[in-house]
């Protein structure tokens, strides 16, 4: 307390304030963040910082292999972009709607969120199961045959959107009800009384005034599909075939099991490039937003 | 009639949606209830006698409970850290605009959008030698990284909140800047740093690839613990696995439910209250 009191003193004045307040955040940002990004770039354009250098690390980008995990990537992406949004909102309008129970659809809401992602990976891998799992099952009685679910090299990418989908559509649905709440209720009255349709005003009302909030959401949910690994990773592991190894992952498999750290570092600079376009779009959205 | 039929319409889609969230956790609960035979017999078993063997067999190995204790420590210490390192900043940006200070904030949020694998590539080879690979050090630090921008970010938008007379009246009541920071605006904002304490913690908690890498064979977390313990070569004890599962969520799902209030501003980095 003595200390504090005698720094609070010297450092009274309004320029030296704001410094002091940021040293600690800078000193984590610069160890932990800046230095070792600039050390990935010197691994890869330093020549020879590889002590088993093969060949020039950027031929990696000219091999079909890459482009392929790219497509995977962005299907992966836009699947999941778009499940998490249109059912996130789908369920934060009709969670606006009702006025009974919203209370505990909001809790249940919740529960895909607190689960720890490998343990919802894996639990997944159950239900999913050919076998045994519950899913064949379920669909048995709409007499559909059982489905390799996570086995399968059409039905993978699918699967593992879903499963995301459900793991993330929960932050969707609070941020969008959150906004939907907050939304003035005259223009909406106004719509109805001059005769607009449930759909009009919806279409042309709600949805407009929800713009801004909406942003946020498809900002958020594309950081996080953008980064998933957890849930690829308890489900597949990147299989079968590669048809699930999205970048992230397969930067961490060529890295860390196949201990090639080369491929995954030339991995790790294009997805830093695609990281900062998203955090300079993302910047400018949060700094407007608040 | 009509408005009852569309409020119908309304509610059934909703259970039915909310039934396809709920359904997957309730199946972890029902098969952490299983012997091995029952939880992988064909067709699956909805009615069966319940047994908490799965329970006692996860809690009575020493591993769960060492790696229980790793992530209590690590999640605990890293979440204080990120709090006590992030609040001031959030501080600052709130009230002042100095030199680099918006470049700072956008370094600090594209710490949490860059995928951790990237920074995880040079972290590795720096943490090997510094000797804090397999160390929970290693972890605590890059978990304070992971979380900083959650901090950073949800604490501005709560000082944002209150109004700047508030610390003027101090400061003319003899406070300086930093005592009216730390006396009368902190303890304004603390159900907001509770709240974004404790994510951090959850998000701490649940953290998977950074362990994945940065640790082996001494330190092991929850996680780490669960997506291998239990698979074996040939066979996964499915019921076991869910036993543990449910032991590590539950004190998550009563995390969140307490901090229900401030979860959708706190997931939003602030954007919306």
């Amino acid at each position: 307390m003595k200390l504090i009191k005698l720094i609070s003193r010297k450092i009274n004045e309004k320029t030296a304030l704001p410094y002091f307040l940021t040293v600690p955040t800078a000193v984590i940002l610069f160890a932990l963040f800046i230095y070792p990004l600039v050390y990935l770039l010197v691994l890869v354009f330093g020549s020879h910082s590889f002590p088993y250098v093969h060949l020039d690390a950027f031929t990696y980008l000219n091999r079909p292999v890459f482009w392929y995990t790219v497509r995977i990537t962005v299907i992966y992406f836009a699947g999941t972009l778009a499940g998490t949004v249109i059912i996130g909102f789908l369920c934060a309008y009709l969670l606006n709607r009702i006025n009974k129970g919203s209370l505990v659809f909001n809790i249940i809401f919740i529960l895909p969120l607190a689960m720890a992602p490998i343990a919802a990976a894996r639990n997944w891998c159950m239900i999913l199961n050919t076998l045994y799992g519950i899913l064949n099952y379920i669909i048995g009685f709409l007499g559909i045959p059982p489905q390799e679910w996570l086995t399968s090299i059409h039905l993978a990418v699918f699967s593992v959107i879903t499963v995301t989908v459900w793991r993330w559509t929960p932050l969707a649905i609070l941020i969008l009800y959150a906004g939907l709440k907050k939304l003035p209720r005259a223009p909406v009255e106004a719509a109805a009384l001059d005769g607009a349709s449930e759909w009009q005003i919806l279409r042309y009302v709600t949805l407009p005034l929800l713009k801004p909030v909406l942003v946020v959401a498809m900002l958020l949910e594309s950081i996080i599909c953008f980064k998933e690994f957890d849930v690829i990773y308890g489900l597949t592991k990147g299989g079968p075939a590669e048809m699930t190894k999205t970048l992230v992952v397969r930067a961490f498999i060529d890295g860390y099991e196949f201990m090639n750290l080369e491929n995954a570092a030339v991995i790790g600079v294009m997805l830093l490039i695609a990281g900062l376009v998203i955090a300079k779009l993302g910047h400018k959205i949060l700094t407007q937003q608040s | 009639m009509k408005h009852n039929v569309m409020k119908l319409i309304e509610y059934t889609t909703i259970t039915i949606i909310a039934l396809c969230f709920l359904g997957p956790v309730i199946w972890m609960f029902m098969q952490s209830l299983k012997t091995p035979i029952d939880s992988i017999s064909i067709p699956p078993k909805i009615f069966f006698s319940p047994t908490f063997r799965n329970y006692s067999s996860v809690l009575s190995n020493p591993a769960f409970f060492s790696s229980l204790k790793n992530s209590l420590i690590i999640a605990a210490v890293s979440a204080t850290l990120t709090a006590i390192i992030g609040t001031p900043f959030g501080y600052a940006l709130a009230r002042f605009r100095f030199k680099g200070s918006k470049h700072l904030g956008f370094f600090i949020l594209s710490t949490m959008i860059l995928p951790p694998i990237v920074i995880l590539i040079p972290l590795s080879r720096i943490y090997s030698a510094l000797h804090i690979l397999d160390t929970m050090l290693g972890l605590v630090f890059v978990h304070i990284l992971m979380n900083l921008a959650l901090v950073v970010w949800v604490m501005r938008s709560f000082f944002v909140g209150i109004p700047i007379s508030i610390e003027e009246a101090a400061r003319i009541d003899g406070c300086t800047h930093l005592q009216a920071f730390y006396k009368v605006v902190l303890p304004l904002a603390s159900p907001g740093l509770a709240a974004v304490t404790i994510l951090s913690f959850i998000f701490s908690w649940n953290d998977l690839i950074y362990a994945l890498v940065l640790t082996s064979s001494e330190i092991c977390t929850i996680p780490i613990f669960v997506s291998t313990e239990f698979i074996g070569f040939l066979s996964v004890r499915w019921g076991e696995l869910s036993a543990a599962s449910v032991l590590i969520v539950l004190p998550v799902i009563i995390l969140l439910v307490l901090v229900r209030k401030h979860l959708t501003r706190g997931l939003s980095f602030g954007a919306v209250k």
